[in-house]
């Protein structure tokens, strides 16, 4: 299986498929942030969700953060990450509106 | 419409409200194509379903008191929308189809009819001006003159073939007439009239003299009712022909229960049958295009009616006080309107005065807003004319009133099912034209009905109050619209606590998508609002944040106006931030208790408002408290 990267599309065991809308690096574990995606890659809003990277049985696998603590500081990284996009994309649009 | 939607299953429930409101409400539409309504409304209502388990699994997890509240009104909302969605439901099945009938033929043939009769009113209303008529309502007038003439051929072949339907639906009876046939002149004798012992003979009495002018279609006729004499043209045959359907309904109906009727006079009163007379001949009127109604507690206790030429006609006096002492019999009328008098018997209004001659005084506060309006524009004038418009919906608001009151009396009082379905028939044929199914019974079909003027005059009043201004279909689009928004929410807050879902799931795949640069550009859109919710679900859990921030987000839902985004995060920042010192707090109050929840360690605030929910929350769901020693806290 090919590496992962930003933006892929993951298809999981429950044959739906899965942008990977941001990833973290925390206490040697890769953290994903999935948002659901149609068959026209179109992202669907509603089913998102914060993965762990995971080999399980020789493959690889994602798990939910369960651990509340975990959870709590991977999700604080992630908002810094969507943050900061959400930022950069207001002034992107306020740039191309002034212009 | 918003093209701005994500989400497909949103965007599919607004083309559809969309196309019901362009086509169906404008009339483009037949019955037959209300399976897209039914689509649309079974999409609704799974997610009416879905969004209340949600909100009750939240709450079940949580229960912060601004949360509850937050989402107590929107339920409140949700069930209203659930019942105006039930309701047009059971509509549609009650206005569907009756085998071996032309339906649909009749369906269009009395949509043209009722498309003319609309028509002809709005011309009515553009005559009444007469020179003072606007230049920019002389092309509608033209308009309107020319569309009225282009369809005058195909009412009359509609109104030929829906009469020789209805003809079919009960015996054409012998009559004779004592009218002048000369002048073809009938007269109704309301002295005559009310000494008819039988309420069949009375109804069989007006039928007469209706039939009568049937007869002289084509010809100039007049009809003195009740000592005003009104001329009868051509045209209004039709309507009359209607009023004598529903009395030839009444005379069969009454005609089978003579017998007993007299049997049982001694026993039992004739009230009911009385307001079910009564009832009849206010909806007759209605039909026959009269557009007041009765004012039940007139002062001189006479029932008056205005014809959409401003002639007034008063009919049976002598009915009124049975009736009324009918209608006061049931209590929960009351509680169907506020404008109703609670110290009251029932029925009588607050102020009489508020419901007198309602159609001259919209006339005149019409004509009144027309003159201002072409005066040269100021501040007072628009004030003025603000006022006006005020006024003129106060008016609408009480004639409404009065239909609604009528039909919740004709509602309680019938009791007859065949003029219940008559009443039903009648309706219906104003409202949209449909013909009855004979799938239900009566009760049903008027249960159906009453249900939905109840509800969308109770919208109409909420409406009226928060100053929202939404038609229908708008509504299921916003509700739909709002409640994928709050379902995102919710759901992501249920992921986002302990315990829940521990599965791994295998990666089957992994591919570049076929265009990144649309992700990436997606996923920035979305980047604001994915921020957001993170921060609702793991700073803030499911407390005032997440009212507050769904709040902002629907009072700036346009991207373009959203200007202040680092206000927004720097709010949320602020948010977290207090979160974080409350957690600090509570850890240096000591009024902390300490639950262990499938291996998890939660700490609770005993001093915090919503203690006790959130205890009894985490004890349903098995979570153990673990006892502290004095002064410390658990390990």
């Amino acid at each position: 299986m090919r590496p992962m990267e930003l933006y892929d599309i993951l298809t999981l065991e429950n044959n739906k498929e899965y942008t990977i809308a941001n990833m973290v690096e925390y206490k040697d574990s890769t953290y994903l942030y999935l948002i659901e995606v149609d068959e026209n890659e179109e992202i669907i809003e509603n089913t998102q969700t914060i993965v762990r990277r995971i080999i399980k049985d020789g493959e690889e696998a994602v798990e939910k953060v369960t651990n509340n603590e975990e959870y709590k500081e991977v999700a604080k990284l992630f908002f810094d990450l969507f943050k900061d996009l959400a930022i950069e994309e207001t002034e992107n649009t306020g740039e191309q509106s002034t212009n | 419409m918003n093209l701005r939607v994500h989400n497909p299953e949103v965007a599919g429930i607004q083309i559809a409200t969309h196309e019901f409101e362009t086509r169906f409400i404008n009339g483009e539409r037949h019955v037959g194509d209300l399976n897209d309504f039914n689509t649309l409304y079974q999409e609704l209502k799974k997610i009416i379903q879905d969004y209340k388990k949600l909100y009750l699994e939240a709450r079940e997890e949580s229960t912060r008191k601004e949360y509850d509240t937050f989402l107590a009104q929107e339920i409140d909302f949700l069930n209203l929308m659930n019942e105006i969605m039930s309701n047009l439901e059971n509509y549609h099945d009650v206005v569907g189809f009756v085998e071996g009938r032309e339906i649909k033929k009749e369906m269009d043939h009395a949509r043209t009819i009722i498309l003319y009769r609309n028509i002809e009113r709005q011309i009515a209303i553009l005559r009444r001006m007469k020179g003072n008529m606007p230049d920019s309502y002389v092309e509608q007038y033209k308009s309107l003159t020319k569309q009225y003439k282009k369809l005058r051929k195909e009412v009359i072949e509609a109104e030929a073939y829906i009469i020789e339907k209805s003809s079919t639906e009960y015996n054409t009876m012998e009559v004779t007439t004592s009218s002048d046939r000369k002048k073809n002149y009938y007269t109704i004798d309301q002295e005559f009239y009310n000494k008819l012992p039988l309420i069949t003979d009375k109804c069989k009495y007006i039928e007469l003299i209706i039939n009568n002018i049937e007869k002289v279609k084509g010809k100039k006729s007049f009809v003195t009712y009740c000592g005003v004499t009104k001329e009868i043209s051509t045209k209004h045959v039709w309507r009359y022909r209607q009023y004598i359907s529903l009395l030839t309904n009444l005379y069969k109906k009454y005609e089978r229960e003579e017998k007993d009727l007299i049997k049982q006079e001694n026993e039992r009163s004739n009230t009911d049958v009385c307001a079910s007379q009564y009832a009849s001949i206010i909806i007759a009127l209605y039909k026959l295009g009269f557009e007041a109604l009765p004012l039940i507690n007139h002062p001189d206790r006479v029932m008056t009616v205005t014809s959409i030429d401003g002639l007034e006609l008063t009919i049976l006096k002598s009915r009124l006080e049975k009736f009324e002492e009918l209608i006061s019999k049931y209590e929960d009328l009351k509680k169907m309107t506020p404008y109703l008098d609670e110290n009251s018997e029932l029925m009588l209004v607050q102020n009489i005065e508020k419901y007198q001659k309602l159609p001259e005084r919209k006339r005149e506060i019409f004509n009144r807003i027309r003159f201002f309006e072409h005066q040269e524009e100021s501040e007072k004038i628009l004030e003025k004319i603000n006022q006006l418009k005020k006024e003129l919906y106060e008016l609408y608001m009480a004639e409404k009133f009065v239909i609604f009151a009528n039909m919740k009396a004709i509602f309680k009082t019938s009791g007859l099912p065949e003029q219940m379905s008559v009443f039903y028939t009648n309706i219906m044929g104003n409202i949209s034209g449909f013909s009855v199914s004979s799938k239900y019974t009566d009760e049903e079909k008027l249960q159906v009905l009453t249900d939905i003027l109840l509800k969308l005059e109770e919208f109409e009043k909420r409406k009226e109050e928060n100053k929202i201004n939404l038609s229908l279909p708008l509504i299921i689009e916003n509700s739909s619209n709002f409640l994928k928004k709050i379902m995102v929410n919710v759901k992501q807050i249920i992921s986002a606590l302990p315990g829940k879902n521990k599965q791994h799931v295998k990666i089957i795949k992994i591919r570049k998508g076929k265009n990144k640069n649309d992700l990436l550009e997606r996923i920035k859109e979305q980047s604001g609002y994915i921020a957001a919710s993170i921060g609702m679900t793991v700073f803030a859990g499911l407390s005032s944040f997440v009212s507050s921030y769904e709040i902002n987000k629907n009072i700036v839902p346009k991207k373009e106006e959203k200007t202040s985004f680092k206000e927004e995060t720097n709010e949320m920042d602020e948010v977290i931030e207090k979160i974080y010192q409350r957690v600090e707090e509570t850890k240096e109050s000591g009024g902390i208790v300490t639950y262990d929840y499938n291996g998890i360690l939660l700490e609770l605030d005993s001093n915090a408002p919503d203690f006790k929910d959130k205890k009894m929350a985490l004890e349903r769901n098995g979570a153990i408290e673990i006892k502290q020693e004095i002064g410390g806290r658990a390990a």
